[in-house]
């Protein structure tokens, strides 16, 4: 853990580092949006301080939503979005974005190991247990109910889990993953309510 | 948010979840990102250098300095050395004269006192 930090530090010393403090405040004060616009008129700089934002949700979202692939679609989003900047018209939540590349990134990935079917929207069956398998980093979470909540995370359908996942992380409202995952936010405002459902029956199981 | 979606499930999911993408992984897309604005500065800097040289290329010519009003033969001859025709008399004039000083029994001449 501390080589990450170590390396965290090596890798984005402008912003972690108390030296700079005019640029680490100018860059940590700026929207998501305002960051974006920058990187795409050439500030690498202001896309370190994106990436350093959100790398960790988008990382755990995909572990938790294809964990053998987890690595390559979080390396895919972001080279789409490096790839991509000149595109970038912010008009919708730079998050948003980010998180409807990973969606299309993870049902690709689901797609080819022949799971496509668990993204689509007949695949919305309620309590149904989609996915049985733990997740290897469960291990590594602080607290017995976190393992717990973490355990059971991986218990939901990749649909239910997907919603859940982009709230959770990515703070998106249900208008918001509606559009990342190409649904009504009907079906996501249900999604949601058989996850928290199932996730608040496994932690009481669990006291 | 509706009100029937419990909160406190995220934020202990938050609390909670605190795994990192590995070192290697930023370190590779930083480095993608860098390498982006690469092409870009090429870029610039060739247009840059295409400007200059198109700049010198059209950059108009120094004017000549003026060439000097043309001088007749006859100014060129100091006064008096001319004949009327813009002659030197020196290069004109007595070739014979060359030799003035050459002593006169060399010269083949008479000895002023008529001896032989």
């Amino acid at each position: 853990m501390q080589n990450m930090v170590l390396a965290g530090r090596l890798l984005f010393p402008i912003i972690d580092g108390v030296p700079e403090g005019g640029r680490l405040t100018a860059l940590a004060t700026l929207a998501d949006e305002t960051l974006m616009s920058r990187f795409r008129d050439g500030d690498t700089e202001a896309f370190e301080a994106l990436y350093r934002r959100h790398r960790a949700g988008l990382h755990r979202f995909a572990r938790r939503m294809v964990p053998d692939d987890a690595d390559e679609i979080f390396q895919e989003v972001w080279l789409a979005i490096v790839k991509g900047k000149r595109r970038y018209v912010p008009s919708a939540r730079f998050v948003t974005y980010l998180f409807t590349i990973a969606h299309r990134r993870a049902a690709e990935k689901l797609r080819t190991r022949g799971r496509a079917q668990e993204l689509s929207d007949g695949a919305d069956q309620g309590d149904t247990v989609m996915d049985d398998r733990l997740d290897p980093l469960g291990s590594a979470v602080n607290t017995e109910l976190g393992r717990a909540l973490s355990e059971a995370i991986d218990l939901l359908s990749v649909v239910q889990r997907e919603a859940f996942l982009m709230q959770a992380e990515g703070g998106l409202s249900l208008e918001e993953i509606a559009q990342a995952t190409g649904t009504s936010r009907e079906t996501v405002k249900s999604r949601l309510r058989y996850a928290y459902r199932r996730l608040r029956t496994a932690l009481e199981d669990w006291k | 948010m509706s009100s029937e979606i419990p909160s406190d499930i995220a934020a202990l999911y938050r609390a909670s979840a605190t795994e990192e993408p590995d070192a290697r992984l930023d370190a590779a897309i930083l480095r993608a990102a860098r390498r982006r604005r690469l092409p870009q500065i090429a870029f610039a800097m060739a247009a840059v250098l295409l400007l200059a040289a198109t700049a010198i290329a059209l950059r108009p010519e120094k004017p000549a300095p003026p060439s000097p009003a043309p001088v007749s033969a006859e100014a060129l001859i100091p006064p008096g050395m001319a004949d009327g025709r813009g002659q030197f008399l020196a290069a004109s004039a007595e070739p014979e004269r060359i030799g003035m000083n050459v002593h006169p029994g060399f010269a083949g001449e008479s000895s002023p006192s008529g001896e032989e």
